[in-house]
């Protein structure tokens, strides 16, 4: 799971990105922006390999939120796939720490602020303590080369 | 030279059999001598066989004119059957398969010697050593002991000749042992005259055979003829008929049945062991290439396997090209994600894919 489980993450926010991306040349529409998920999971759907199928369901289930209040469907708590969970909080911590053209990037300690607040909100709260395990372990190991892009 | 001396003395020897004329004995071994040297060695072997059939002959009796035309007789006899052997029985290899062991019974043994019988048995009567009265019996006897020395000592040369190197194990050193305490109480039965069987000979024959190797086997012959000849020329054991020459054509028979039981069924199983061990070898190399097969397969999965894995890195990498934002990110998140993942205790293999929620297609 783990090391097919890195290039699903990959694989699936590569593709879905880029769909949501292709999707959002007008950031205001964010009603739009929300169906690059089913586009990036429909681009992925019907594998047949474990490896695409553990894509796709990332793809569909990373904008869930913990409360339900997500989308594109809206599941709540262990009703959204462990595996969407998880890229959730992965995908939200990455995005602070990098640079974004109508932003600078934002440190670390930020970035564990804005994730412990949404635990039990937006987070699935065993997997932000997963984060924090990780944080305190090797504070500035992952996120050393997060500034350049 | 070392032909001419060992023709000689077997020669001599051989003389010493002898229980009815002078030159004619119930078996020849200088016959099997002078054919497995010519085969062994080529028709350079020649001139010593005449050399020591014509020193052999000089120093028993007649003139130096019969024993020129004596050893010119054995000459051409060994001549025409290693010619004959080596044209139609495989040459020196004649012992490996039992339809040449037959062909050379009857071209080796039996035809050619009649040409050294012919030759000496006349040279004797035109010498006036033998009875003209007595030709024709004289000629048997001296054609029939050839005969037999060749099919007894012919074989013992030439397979030892051709390959001398002994393997036995203890256990087989043991058995050989055994063999031979076994042979000779029954030979001492059988020509001791206790009990006067001669088949009782034949199974040591066959266990020789499917025992021992095809040396051994004409090795047995060699002694069981050697024990056989020896008791009768005593007037001991079945062979002792009512005249000399009874006795001779008894022993001739039983000694020419000995040689051509042993030798062709130790051939065949010489060829069965053969076969089984190619068959064996064949085993073995089927195995280990169905192993390397395996090996190649295992490989080839793991090639695919990883072309797979980075086809589907190279998709992804490809989809980040239209988003510049989002490309190191999504390597990134992957790398977080299975950081997490394993943080949350899970293994490898543990995903497994829950149908999409929602019914999103």
């Amino acid at each position: 799971m783990i090391a097919m489980g890195r290039k699903a993450g990959h694989l699936a926010l590569g593709i879905g990105k880029a769909a949501g991306a292709t999707l959002t040349l007008i950031p205001e529409e964010f009603e739009l922006m929300k169906t690059h998920v089913k586009v990036g999971a429909g681009i992925l759907s019907e594998g047949k390999s474990g490896l695409l199928r553990l894509a796709e369901e990332i793809a569909l289930t990373h904008h869930e939120r913990w409360d339900g209040t997500g989308y594109p469907v809206g599941l709540k708590g262990e009703a959204i796939p462990l595996s969407g969970r998880i890229v959730a909080v992965a995908d939200v911590f990455d995005a602070i720490i990098s640079p974004r053209p109508y932003r600078k990037a934002r440190s670390t300690e930020e970035a564990i602020e804005v994730i412990e607040n949404g635990a039990g909100s937006q987070f699935d709260p065993r997997v932000v303590d997963a984060l924090m395990a990780h944080v305190d372990q090797a504070p500035s190991r992952h996120f050393a080369d997060a500034g350049k892009i | 030279m070392i032909v001419a001396a060992v023709y000689f003395a077997a020669a001599k020897l051989g003389l010493r059999l002898a229980f009815y004329h002078p030159s004619a004995t119930p078996v020849w071994p200088p016959t099997g001598i002078a054919l497995a040297s010519m085969l062994l060695l080529g028709y350079r072997a020649g001139p010593g066989i005449f050399l020591g059939a014509f020193l052999a002959n000089l120093t028993t009796y007649g003139t130096v004119w019969t024993s020129l035309s004596i050893a010119t007789g054995n000459t051409l006899e060994g001549l025409v059957g290693t010619y004959l052997v080596n044209k139609y029985a495989n040459s020196n290899k004649v012992f490996d398969h039992p339809r040449d062991i037959f062909k050379f019974a009857l071209l080796a043994a039996i035809l050619s010697t009649a040409v050294s019988a012919t030759i000496g048995v006349t040279s004797l009567a035109l010498g006036g050593f033998a009875r003209g009265a007595d030709y024709r019996l004289v000629w048997l006897t001296w054609w029939l002991g050839d005969a037999t020395g060749a099919l007894i000592f012919a074989p013992l040369l030439i397979l030892y000749g051709r390959d001398l190197h002994l393997r036995w194990s203890g256990q087989a050193m043991l058995e050989r042992g055994l063999f031979l305490v076994a042979l000779l109480s029954i030979s001492w039965l059988v020509f001791g005259g206790q009990f006067p069987f001669v088949y009782l000979t034949v199974p040591f024959l066959v266990w020789a055979a499917f025992r021992f190797d095809q040396r051994e086997t004409a090795a047995v012959v060699v002694l069981l003829t050697l024990i056989a000849v020896w008791a009768t020329s005593r007037h001991l054991g079945p062979f002792v008929g009512g005249t000399p020459n009874e006795s001779l054509l008894l022993l001739q028979a039983f000694m020419g049945t000995a040689a051509l039981v042993a030798l062709p069924l130790a051939g065949v199983m010489v060829e069965r062991r053969s076969a089984d061990q190619k068959a064996t070898d064949l085993h073995l190399q089927l195995r280990g290439q169905n192993a390397l097969l395996e090996l190649r397969v295992r490989e080839r999965t793991r090639e695919l396997e990883d072309a797979y894995f980075e086809m589907a890195e190279r998709l992804a990498a490809a989809a980040e090209f239209r988003d510049d934002d989002t490309g190191e990110h999504a390597r990134r998140v992957g790398e977080l994600s299975a950081v997490l993942a394993r943080n949350l205790g899970l293994a490898a293999n543990e995903w497994t894919p829950r149908p999409p929620p929602g019914g999103t297609s």
